[in-house]
């Protein structure tokens, strides 16, 4: 039943104001056809109150004697908030509305935002009707500027209501209220109803609602961007643990995380914001790895820029090398670490390894602070497995990064598997099948980076570097053990062959070279210096070549590979690099 | 003495104007403010008071449109003379 509230005295007054303007209306006249227009209007107006306005004025007025102020027993019910307001705010009489319209208007939105502060939120998101009724008003509000206007001015409670939303849906999703009738579905309408009135993108109630409510509605918000990662980041940075929280089903962050991920900038930005503490990626959602996925799906260099990755990426590393017995949230003990932290480290740095190497200036890291957070993450030889095993990330990582000038990424790629080469083979103990594992990373590598670099035979770059695998075998550690850097070294060298064998196969496909023409040599994984050892063979080759040793075919590999292998820093590699 | 058209122009232009000040001291041009929310409310109490200031403003419309016209008649009859 729809009701309408009035006030007795006034409603008398109306009644008889519209009977004199019956009166009145009946006796304008005129005959004059300009003025048919206007006549047939006070046609309309006569007859409108005639036979709807003062018949209902009437029948509203004559209510009062046959029921008095008796207020009907359903009253209460939200969808006669209007009536209810103005029965028990102003002492005014109720009667049922005889249209049984559906029509919404200011004032009963009004009431409506009244109303939900004062009401017993939590009874009334138990009964699936109301949630319905609710859903659909809240709907026409948000679509009607007005309205929600009006609604707005008044309502407030907004953590009373998604408080009151959000248990019941924990509840029902972790399946500890058996008897309810009430739906998610429902409980979502009425969230979604609530966030498109609220129209805010900074809306206050986020730090006032459970974390786990404010996040139901902020599904429905439409945020984009830096207002989605502002809003999870304001949401997630406070109340860890909630009645909601602790209950079995998604908790907050595994309701926004989905959210951020899918938008490349909030990601980021929530990871930036994130970073202040940390233990939101991790702890917060109930499966870590959730806080993985976000992680390493909003670090990849095709979505973030390395400028961002550089303040990111060292504080997470930063957060998990961080150990205090007295620790708070805000650090772990050794013990407390999320599960698989490790792998997690490995696949996060790896496709950002260029700019931890020593030529690489675009992350605000010292040498030696890079240095400290690298060795952290590889510091166990699982984690070196995995990075091993990473090399298709890695690679990604170096040619979305690598500098566009030719001669440049040359360096920074010597650089670069100088490094490579020094975490994969050094003086630790290794399992043969790592060792074997990293070798063919290193020379794949070799290959499959160089092929990236600008104006080096790019198109042969791939099968000249399975052509080396397949070549070599491992170096072993213990022969090794003796020279520090002895990776590095092997790693840059095999970068500089690979530099040469891509130029040479270039000079025989355009005729530069006979197709007979010997090969550039190769890195000897059993030297025990192999830049060296390539040095002395590749100036033997680059003598033999057209126009000999100072000719203009090997003065141009002479310059790259040089850049690459760095003829005065050969066996030094070592010395600033990440050995335990 | 004959009716002139100016004078037919005149006449039409003062019955125009008549009707003008009739229909803008109409009571019933009040009646949308008595049927506000002030008196009542509910969705047939806001309808009632929609359809009256409809008709209001409509009716405060015709007012302007009748002496507009009756103005435009009265130059009319200027310019027979």
């Amino acid at each position: 039943m729809t009701y309408l509230a009035f006030d007795p005295i006034q409603v008398h007054g109306l009644a008889a104001a519209m009977v004199r303007s019956l009166d009145e209306l009946w006796t304008v006249r005129c005959d004059d056809p300009a003025a048919y227009e206007a006549l047939r209007t006070v046609r309309l107006l006569r007859d409108e109150i005639e036979t709807q306005w003062l018949p209902l004025a009437r029948r509203v007025a004559a209510s009062l004697s046959l029921t008095g102020k008796a207020l009907p027993a359903d009253l209460g019910e939200l969808r006669n908030s209007l009536a209810f307001v103005m029965a028990v705010g102003t002492d005014w009489a109720v009667t049922d509305d005889p249209s049984g319209s559906d029509l919404m208007t200011p004032e009963e939105a009004r009431a409506l935002g009244a109303r939900m502060n004062r009401a017993d939120a939590a009874s009334f998101v138990s009964d699936p009707a109301e949630l319905r009724w609710l859903a659909g008003r809240l709907e026409r509000i948000a679509a009607d500027p007005v309205l929600a206007a009006s609604f707005l001015a008044n309502f407030h409670e907004w953590a009373l209501w998604g408080d009151a939303l959000g248990r019941l849906r924990a509840r029902i999703v972790a399946g500890v209220d058996a008897r309810t009738t009430v739906t998610v579905p429902e409980l979502d309408g009425v969230f979604a109803a609530m966030a498109h009135v609220e129209r805010s993108t900074e809306p206050a109630w986020l730090t006032e609602m459970n974390p786990y409510a404010a996040a139901a509605m902020v599904r429905f918000l439409g945020l984009h961007g830096e207002a989605l990662a502002v809003a999870a980041d304001r949401i997630l940075a406070q109340h860890p643990i909630t009645d909601m929280d602790a209950l079995s089903g998604p908790n907050a962050a595994d309701v926004l995380f989905p959210l951020v991920a899918a938008d490349s900038v909030a990601s980021a930005r929530f990871l930036s914001l994130a970073t202040r503490h940390p233990e939101v990626l991790f702890d917060r959602p109930s499966d870590t790895a959730a806080g993985y996925r976000l992680v390493l799906h909003a670090t990849d260099p095709a979505r973030m820029s390395a400028e961002q990755a550089g303040v990111i990426l060292p504080r997470l590393v930063q957060h998990f090398a961080t150990t205090d017995p007295s620790c708070d949230e805000a650090c772990y003990t050794a013990q407390e670490r999320p599960e698989n932290w490790r792998a997690f480290l490995v696949d996060l740095v790896s496709p950002w390894m260029l700019q931890f190497s020593p030529q690489n200036q675009q992350w605000p890291l010292s040498n030696e602070g890079r240095e400290r957070l690298l060795s952290f993450v590889l510091e166990d030889e699982a984690s070196l497995q995995r990075f091993v095993e990473r090399a298709d990330r890695v690679q990604a990582g170096f040619v979305t990064s690598i500098s566009s000038g030719e001669e440049h990424a040359l360096d920074e790629l010597g650089a670069f598997m100088a490094m490579i080469g020094a975490l994969i083979v050094n003086n630790r103990e290794q399992t043969s099948l790592t060792r074997q594992k990293g070798w063919e990373m290193i020379t794949t590598l070799a290959g499959l980076l160089t092929a990236a670099i600008p104006g080096i035979a790019v198109g042969a770059g791939a099968a000249m570097g399975l052509v080396i695998i397949g070549s070599s075998v491992a170096p072993d550690p213990r022969g090794t053990a003796r020279q520090a850097g002895f990776g590095a070294d092997l790693a840059s060298t095999s970068a500089g062959a690979a530099v040469a064998e891509k130029i040479a196969l270039q000079w025989k496909a355009d005729g530069s070279l006979p197709a007979d023409f010997a090969m550039p040599p190769t890195a000897d994984p059993q030297a025990d210096l192999p830049s060296q050892e390539f040095m002395w063979e590749f100036d033997d080759w680059r003598a033999s070549l057209p126009g000999g040793e100072y000719g203009p075919l090997a003065d141009h590999v002479t310059r790259h590979v040089y850049a690459v292998i760095n003829p005065g820093m050969m066996g030094a590699h070592s010395v600033t690099l990440f050995m335990p | 003495m004959p009716i002139t058209p100016a004078d037919r122009l005149r006449a039409r232009a003062t019955a125009l104007r008549t009707l003008a000040r009739r229909l803008q001291h109409l009571e019933a041009l009040t009646l949308a403010s008595r049927a506000s929310d002030r008196t009542w409310v509910g969705p047939s109490p806001y309808a009632c008071e929609q359809s009256l200031r409809g008709r209001r403003r409509q009716l405060l419309d015709h007012v302007d449109l009748l002496l507009s016209t009756a103005r435009d008649l009265e130059r009319q009859a200027i310019e027979l003379r």
